[in-house]
């Protein structure tokens, strides 16, 4: 990413002079909003949000997932919005262009009658909340900023360049405090969560290839280490939050449009981990590669519990 | 030397240090003075010389007589604890380079903490005491209305909370696409050298104070900064201490300043055995429960409790000069409802001055506040533990997005 781009937020929040607790609650509720957003959108159908409004119109609105199934079947990317069939410049800064029309229609509540709004919630949960927020630059998985006064009742800050490259991630309860700070190398933006008050130190760290920027978010103390991890296809900025101990893993997966970093954050204890999509990850190693047998060498050691069979003495 | 510079004016301070470092000083400010730490009496005494000046005749009201109204606010112990708290907690946001004049994006904000600190300033006087008279030195008073003024007030917060929730009463925040990009404040060296400049002008005004024979008033004033420097470093909120419960599930006020409570308990009853002093009783009857609790709705609608918005009105929060009026206002009209609209007979007449020293005995008395706030300290920290935002942000929830969509 170069290094005067804007960093990957998608929404800023701005409440700045407002008194406590008003920082708190909107923020909750905007990150709430948000993640419940991005999982309906994983639970359900893929997102529709170009497609919709490629049709136009309040009615397009209203009915996204039909519309857009009806003309692009699960054509739209999760993160980037950005259709597949976009490959040429123009058409893709046309997409890019609608999909940043309906980000700004995600920031108002969709205007519709009760009878609709009932309809939609009878019709299919997996088309209420079309989701897809995307960044900037099509990258980098949500991201929060929240701007205002830095107080314990707030979550908000900016880096100390100012840039606020952020992306908050309140995991737990809401007193936790988030501070960004830019990782050394000066190119990627980080959001650092540091859980607890500020005096919990956090570390950064760039990735081996000096590309991806990496959040980490170091949980208590300074000893409690984090891990970096490259995501399969080199492009994609990790962010790898390591709650508690170090034996708590953290398990990268890539979104199926394989453009999509993917920040997981762990919690808790180690089972509770993600497992890579088998499926997206054959897709894509065939197309890149053509065998399936590559795919299980490059990608073995990122899917292996996906990979594995099971042992002979079951 | 750069190290502890930081560490005493860029960064903030344990609340719990200073909540026991509070608690240390207001024991020993009583032992001086044989008063308490308080504010909202100096604030009813501002509404009657503000009454008086409009040609009102405070001086046969009965709440008047109850507090005191002789002399001026500087010449009162009470008044320059009051200014002194402001004057220390400027001193350190000067010190800390953070003043600034903040505005609400919300214009209705001013408003609501006008009304309030009206209600916070009404509740806090019918209870005879705000979070600090009736709450933090209160309880170490051994003094039972503060108690039944806690669990009040955490009722009416409760109540607060609610209401502050409502769409109609937060507002709609501003979201703004992307990122948010402003130039990189300079720092600047005019703020501490103010801030250095007024600490060295309030150090002479107490020596001042104490050269002129005017002992109390010196240590007031100088018991005041400090407790003006502690609660801006360590940003003490007694509305946060309860309203967080109810809202993000945050107890970290509430914790420390149970842990204060308990230091300043066992500092007063020392100062109350070695001195021989008679600890401070107000009366608890219903007056005390309803003052609590609209204390409690007060603080919540206006954003802060008194000492929270003394220190952050230093802080450039002007939405805080609305509450500051209003809690003013408040204490008037409560003073004034006393006699004339029959609040005292109703519902203080009924009451009494219970002490548990008295009941208790000074043991018992001790043990069973140490106990009581340390089931608090338990109840806050298993809340803590287990509050979720409306079953949001769970720890351990798998269901993050990132898998959500990997396993579909």
């Amino acid at each position: 990413m170069p290094q005067n781009q804007p960093p990957s937020v998608d929404f800023t929040l701005d409440v700045r002079g407002e008194s406590c607790p008003y920082p708190v609650i909107y923020t909750l509720e905007t990150l709430l909003q948000l993640q419940k957003r991005t999982a309906a959108a994983g639970r359900g159908r893929l997102p529709c949000l170009a497609a919709q409004r490629s049709g136009g119109g309040r009615q397009a609105r209203l009915c996204p997932g039909a519309r857009a199934r009806e003309r692009r079947p699960r054509a739209v990317f999760l993160y980037s919005g950005v259709t597949r069939h976009s490959s040429s410049p123009k058409s893709q800064q046309a997409e890019i262009a609608k999909r940043d029309e309906a980000d700004h229609d995600l920031l108002r509540p969709v205007g519709v009658c009760s009878v609709c709004k009932l309809a939609l919630r009878l019709w299919s949960a997996r088309i209420w909340h079309p989701l897809a927020i995307s960044t900037p630059c099509n990258r980098a998985p949500v991201a929060l900023t929240v701007i205002g006064i830095a107080r314990k009742c707030a979550i908000l800050a900016c880096t100390p360049c100012n840039r606020a490259p952020v992306a908050l991630a309140v995991h737990g309860i809401a007193q936790k405090c988030a501070i960004l700070v830019r990782t050394p190398c000066n190119r990627a933006p980080v959001a650092l969560a540091v859980h607890g008050i500020a005096q919990k130190c956090a570390i950064l760290a760039c990735t081996p290839c000096n590309r991806a920027p990496v959040a980490l978010a170091v949980h208590g103390i300074a000893r409690k280490c984090a891990i970096l991890v490259r995501t399969p296809c080199n492009r994609a900025p990790v962010a790898l939050a390591v709650h508690g101990i170090a034996q708590k893993c953290a398990i990268l997966v890539r979104t199926p449009c394989n453009r999509a970093p993917v920040a997981l954050a762990v919690h808790g204890i180690a089972q509770k981990c993600a497992i890579p999509s088998t499926h997206a990850l054959h897709s894509r190693a065939r197309r890149s590669r053509g065998t399936r047998n590559s795919a299980k060498m490059r990608y073995s050691k990122y899917a292996r519990p996906a990979f594995a069979r099971p042992s002979p003495s079951r | 030397m750069k190290t502890l510079h930081a560490r005493l004016f860029q960064n903030y301070w344990s609340p719990y240090l200073v909540m026991a470092l509070a608690g240390l000083l207001s024991a020993l400010y009583f032992g001086i003075t044989g008063t308490v730490w308080a504010v909202t009496g100096e604030f009813t005494r501002l509404a009657g010389h503000a009454m008086a000046l409009f040609g009102a005749d405070v001086s046969s009201w009965g709440y008047f007589k109850l507090i005191g109204m002789k002399g001026t606010t500087f010449t009162r112990t009470d008044g320059w604890i009051v200014w002194g708290m402001f004057a220390g907690a400027l001193i350190m946001v000067l010190l800390n380079n953070n003043f600034k004049i903040r505005a609400p994006r919300q214009k209705r904000r001013w408003a609501q903490g006008f009304a309030g600190g009206i209600v916070a300033g009404f509740g806090a006087r019918l209870a005879l005491g705000c979070n600090l008279a009736a709450f933090f030195t209160g309880v170490p008073q051994f003094s039972l209305h503060a108690w039944i003024f806690m669990v009040a007030t955490a009722g009416g917060t409760f109540l607060g909370a609610k209401l502050v929730a409502a769409a109609w009463w937060k507002g709609k925040p501003v979201v703004i696409k992307g990122a948010f990009v402003r130039k990189a404040a300079k720092p600047s060296t005019v703020q501490p050298a103010l801030g250095v400049v007024a600490a060295v002008a309030y150090a002479g005004l107490v020596a001042y104070l104490f050269a002129s024979g005017h002992r109390m008033l010196g240590v007031a004033a100088l018991f005041g900064a400090l407790f003006g420097i502690l609660i801006e470093r360590g940003q003490i909120c007694f509305t946060s201490a309860f309203r967080d419960l109810w809202i993000s599930g945050r107890a970290t006020m509430t914790k420390a300043i149970i842990a204060g409570m308990a230091v300043s308990s066992v500092a007063t009853l020392a100062v109350i055995l070695i001195g021989g002093m008679e600890p401070i009783t107000k009366i608890a009857a219903l007056s005390t429960l309803v003052g609590g609790l609209l204390f409690g709705i007060g603080i919540v609608m206006a954003g802060g409790c008194e000492t929270g918005m003394m220190y952050r009105l230093m802080e450039g929060q002007i939405v805080f000069l609305p509450v500051f009026i209003g809690n003013v206002i408040g204490a008037g009209a409560l003073a004034y409802a006393w006699d004339h609209m029959g609040v005292y007979d109703t519902l203080v007449k009924s009451g009494s001055k219970i002490n548990l020293i008295d009941e208790l005995g000074s043991g018992g008395a001790l043990a069973a506040t140490l106990i009581v706030l340390a089931v608090g300290f338990a109840v806050a920290a298993y809340w803590q533990k287990h509050y979720r935002f409306k079953n949001g942000f769970k720890k351990g929830e798998p269901a993050h997005a990132a898998k959500s969509t990997a396993v579909r």
